[in-house]
């Protein structure tokens, strides 16, 4: 593989489509050290399959499924090694994403977070407004269970936000 | 629903970025396949290495005049070898291959990884399960043709033969326990993480 620096195009595309990655990232780790991982992980994906980009979807497109695929393979710090608890994470240090948010926003955010991995995946197509087919492309699930586990997931929000049962910040 | 894209939208407005180390691009993240290959590669390199040892040391004994018990012996031990390394070599270039770019579905993705890290596990313990018990006893016969000079010390007395075979079934064992539990430990928490992804999709 050539590991020379990656090219402008690319860089300039992730700059002006960080959003989707940030957005992912803070769906998917759970503190700073991975975060900062899984930051790199899904740039250095990026960089690798860009040769294969053609551009028979939006780059965004493109960028949500490395992304997305990246997040769901990523090794996390918790599997690497045992956890531990440390001083920050027993005070409970918010994260800087939801500290700016409103309560509602919050509580979406947290009741998203809790939902499984795949499902976070699913709805965090859909909010962005990424129709059923689109989903089952990228999800590689039928269009049909789709919509069924997005009606599903939609419920569960739904009934987390009325309730205010949104689950525990992980 | 409404309210929810609402919310949504504030969230994607308000997405804060995430610190990087160095604004520098660092392709230097982990990777667990990569460092799958990675380890296969040492591996790969280990029986290049022990091929290329029997290999010449079987040479020189037979151009030396050696007992011919050791070439022999040396020759099973290359022909061993090089079944080992047909054994791992294809998948391991199969697997470099697809490298795993993260750019097919979310499905076919897990999918990869799960399977191929199972099969490069599998590989794994099927080596150390054929390899290490075959070399105690060849190590075992060597050292009986070292100072015996003839293999046939063994099999004239049964329980010389018993002693190596069980030697060989022994550290076999052990060898192959360890293997699992290496494996178990570096990776099972991740394979059952993957599984669980791969379930949580098709649910």
């Amino acid at each position: 593989m050539d590991h020379s620096l990656p090219p402008p195009d690319l860089l300039q595309l992730l700059q002006q489509h960080a959003g989707i990655l940030h957005k992912v990232i803070r769906l998917y780790a759970d503190d700073e050290e991975d975060r900062r991982d899984l930051y790199q992980e899904m740039l250095y994906e990026s960089w690798r399959a860009y040769p294969g980009f053609r551009g028979a979807s939006s780059f965004s497109t493109w960028l949500y499924r490395v992304a997305l695929n990246t997040a769901l393979t990523f090794r996390k710090k918790a599997l690497r090694k045992v956890r531990t608890v440390d001083l920050d994470h027993a005070v409970q240090i918010p994260d800087d994403t939801s500290s700016a948010l409103s309560p509602a926003a919050e509580m979406l955010y947290m009741a998203i977070r809790n939902l499984s991995e795949t499902d976070r995946a699913l709805i965090t197509l859909h909010l962005d407004g990424y129709d059923h087919e689109a989903i089952s492309a990228i999800s590689g699930i039928t269009k049909n269970n789709v919509a069924v586990k997005l009606h599903r997931i939609k419920s569960e929000l739904e009934n987390r936000l009325k309730q205010g049962d949104y689950g525990r910040h992980q | 629903m409404e309210d929810i894209n609402k919310l949504w939208k504030e969230i994607s407005e308000k997405a804060a970025p995430v610190p990087a180390e160095s604004p520098v691009f660092m392709p230097t993240a982990q990777n667990v396949f990569e460092e799958m290959l990675r380890k296969v590669r040492y591996k790969l390199g280990f029986i290049y290495v022990f091929a290329a040892i029997y290999g010449g040391w079987m040479l020189w004994n037979w151009l030396s005049g050696g007992n011919p018990e050791t070439t022999w012996l040396l020759l099973i031990m290359v022909v061993f070898t090089v079944w080992n390394l047909l054994l791992i070599l294809p998948a391991y270039l199969r697997m470099k291959k697809h490298s795993a770019v993260k750019t097919g579905t979310i499905r076919e993705t897990l999918a990869f990884y799960y399977d191929n890290l199972r099969l490069l596990i599998r590989y794994e313990n099927r080596i150390s399960a054929v390899f290490i018990p075959l070399a105690a006893m060849m190590g075992f016969s060597y050292a009986i043709i070292d100072t015996k000079g003839s293999v046939s010390y063994i099999f004239e007395r049964p329980w010389l033969l018993i002693t190596m075979i069980v030697t060989g079934v022994v550290i076999g064992a052990l060898g192959i326990l360890l293997a699992i539990w290496m494996n178990k430990v570096a990776f099972g928490k991740y394979l059952a993480y993957l599984k669980e992804n791969l379930e949580g999709l098709e649910r």
